[in-house]
């Protein structure tokens, strides 16, 4: 079961990554995000709690629901040289991911590089980021990278709601914000 | 009653509701009122003590300690200083937007940020600290950016800097949270260590990540940025000193502590440079802040921790009331002025006495000027400094000379004038009577800074291993 939850996140892992970064319409976007958290929901569950685990899956796509519905406007799709930055956290991500599983054993490749991925990505979008919407966009999937980590060292609920909560807080920031722009 | 409803719950459900009224005036007064009635509880009623009311008639016992969801909330007699001080500044603060007539935003929303600040300082352990102070940077955001408006460049790397650093602290903290006495794992504390430098570099914006500071001061109201910007980096300190308490590593370690002092001096010497350079009085702020940062850590890695905390702890109150004059006095100047650029600024002090004294009152107390709040504190720290590192001492020098240089230097422009303007006062009533009441303050607590011991005096109580206690 675990090995079958570990690979369909390796699968959907950058499938998601790659919609954030080419997808134009903020409902697409909004989508690929989701899939990005089913993926570390998938990653998640060999740590934490079925009911954990899911209430962390329908905050983020909660919030991935308020982002996509706020913006109506076409956000700016990759170029070529952000698609080979990508490429390179992408390996990176496989690279460290077996550095990780190395220190630390009971984090799998499979696990450290769905995280390593989502944070390099999180980190990639806010750094070429020119609006709030896609700084919020940026956060998110790096706290979702962020998440799986807690996942490992932590399991207590206080720390779930916490980060359950500015999970929303970001999501509403960005909607707020895009819908001011408007 | 519990401690953490009443600094926490309450003004939370009070911002809330405050979120309501529409009149200004009232938010404001409201807000600054229930501020000050929440510092004076906090000095007057010790946590865990029963105290006698009404003539003896009842007894009231706050408790310290809540328990939400398995952990503790809990605000102990030692945190009662930080609690008054906060809500002392909040009511300083708040009262001051009553002259302003600023954003009414501001009163509600800083309320709830104070709050959720507070609950960082409370929740044990402290390292669920770190989403807590997300979310009172997600609960300021609204503060800067008016309704119908986009956030500048500055206010979005304020947001995306303060954001990254949650993540990165909570893992580092997640990850040493087993490592208490000693470092059994040395690759592990490594790894930790690196992340929790990132997570703070973030945090306390040391440079270059500092940037923000004088972009946000420059592009949002300046009043409304004064206050986020002398609220967070205060609680910031306050979380990374907890840190630093809690890991026998980290304090007995004199690496760290050299470390530390390194990022101090990286923090202050560009700030201190870049200022004497900048034309913008609102960036002159924000350098100043990120330069009162660096002092801090400076002040951390004293090899005598108590001192170094006092230094710290002592200088909230002073510094907190400078960057306040400060703001309001440039908030009220940026309400007959097009720009605060220095040139604009040109022979200002003639119809905005008060004003134009306050800015640059404020910013010879930041500088360390003899006679005002700072000096006594700073004198301390580059005593104790220059018997340490003399170098050191004589960088602090040369950066504290270029926070001085630009202080002479708005003292000057805002004293130029044609020969024929004559003197006036076009500030508001309130505005006068606030700033002399800063103005006045910074100068007492200059003169007689012992006036400010017996407030100061339990503070390192807070941080009882690091002081040595």
């Amino acid at each position: 079961m675990t090995a079958l939850t570990d690979f369909s996140a390796f699968i959907l892992l950058p499938l998601a990554g790659a919609g954030l970064l080419l997808a134009r319409d903020w409902r697409w976007l909004a989508v690929s995000l989701a899939g990005l958290g089913l993926g570390c929901f998938l990653l998640t569950l060999n740590y934490w709690p079925l009911n954990m685990a899911a209430a962390a899956l329908v905050t983020i796509w909660m919030s991935a629901a308020v982002l996509g519905s706020s913006n109506k406007t076409q956000a700016e799709t990759a170029g070529p040289l952000v698609l080979f930055l990508a490429v390179v956290v992408f390996i990176a991500g496989l690279r460290v991911s077996f550095d990780i599983n190395a220190a630390f054993e009971s984090i799998s490749t499979s696990v450290a590089f769905g995280a390593a991925w989502s944070i390099g990505l999180g980190l990639l979008q806010i750094s070429l980021a020119r609006d709030a919407s896609r700084s919020v966009l940026g956060l998110l999937t790096l706290l979702q990278g962020f998440q799986i980590f807690f996942a490992v060292f932590e399991n207590s609920i206080l720390v779930s709601a916490l980060l359950a909560a500015v999970c929303l807080g970001l999501g509403l920031t960005g909607a707020a914000f895009s819908a001011e722009a408007e | 009653m519990s401690a953490p409803l009443l600094w926490i719950a309450l003004p939370l459900g009070a911002a809330f509701l405050l979120l309501f009224i529409s009149n200004e005036r009232l938010t404001a007064a409201l807000g600054g009122s229930l501020c000050l009635v929440l510092a004076a509880l906090a000095l007057l009623f010790p946590t865990d003590t029963a105290q006698r009311v009404f003539f003896g008639l009842f007894s009231i016992r706050i408790d310290s300690t809540l328990t939400l969801m398995g952990r503790q909330i809990q605000l102990t007699p030692a945190n009662q200083i930080i609690l008054a001080l906060a809500y002392g500044l909040g009511a300083f603060w708040f009262f001051g937007a009553l002259a302003l007539k600023t954003n009414r935003r501001l009163v509600p929303l800083g309320i709830a940020v104070l709050a959720l600040l507070v609950a960082s300082l409370a929740v044990k352990p402290f390292l669920y600290a770190a989403p807590l102070i997300e979310m009172a940077v997600l609960l300021s955001l609204p503060i800067l950016v008016p309704s119908g408006k986009t956030p500048g460049q500055g206010t979005l790397r304020f947001f995306n800097y303060q954001s990254l650093a949650m993540p990165f602290i909570l893992l580092a903290g997640f990850m040493l949270e087993g490592i208490d006495a000693g470092p059994r794992d040395f690759g592990l504390v490594q790894s930790g260590a690196l992340i929790l430098g990132i997570g703070f570099a973030f945090l306390l914006a040391i440079f270059p990540l500092s940037v923000w500071m004088p972009m946000l001061m420059e592009e949002t109201p300046p009043y409304l940025a004064g206050f986020l910007l002398a609220v967070f980096p205060t609680f910031h300190l306050l979380f990374g000193l907890n840190f630093v308490d809690r890991y026998a590593w980290m304090r007995e370690s004199p690496a760290f502590f050299t470390f530390i002092r390194l990022v101090g001096l990286s923090a202050l010497i560009p700030a201190g440079f870049l200022a004497l350079f900048e034309r913008h009085l609102g960036r002159v702020l924000g350098y100043f802040v990120s330069a009162e940062i660096g002092i801090s850590l400076i002040a951390l890695s004293l090899t005598n921790h108590l001192t170094g905390l006092q230094i710290i702890l002592g200088l909230i109150i002073p510094r907190t009331l400078a960057l306040g004059l400060w703001a309001l006095s440039l908030a009220t100047l940026g309400k007959e002025k097009p720009t605060l650029e220095l040139s604009a600024l040109q022979g200002a002090a003639r119809s905005f006495p008060l004003a134009s004294a306050g800015i640059v009152v404020s910013m010879l107390a930041l500088s360390g000027v003899p006679l005002l709040a700072i000096f006594p504190l700073n004198q301390a720290l580059w005593e104790a400094l220059a018997a340490e590192s003399p170098l050191s001492a004589a960088l602090m020098g040369l950066a504290m000379a270029g926070l001085w240089g630009v202080s002479l230097r708005a003292l000057a422009v805002l004293n130029l004038h044609a020969p024929a303007t004559p003197w006036s006062s076009l500030e508001t009533w309130p505005q006068r009577v606030l700033s002399i009441a800063g103005l006045t303050t910074l100068f007492i607590l200059g003169l007689f800074p012992q006036w400010l011991e017996p407030v100061l005096a339990n503070l390192p109580g807070m941080f009882e291993r690091l002081a040595g206690r």
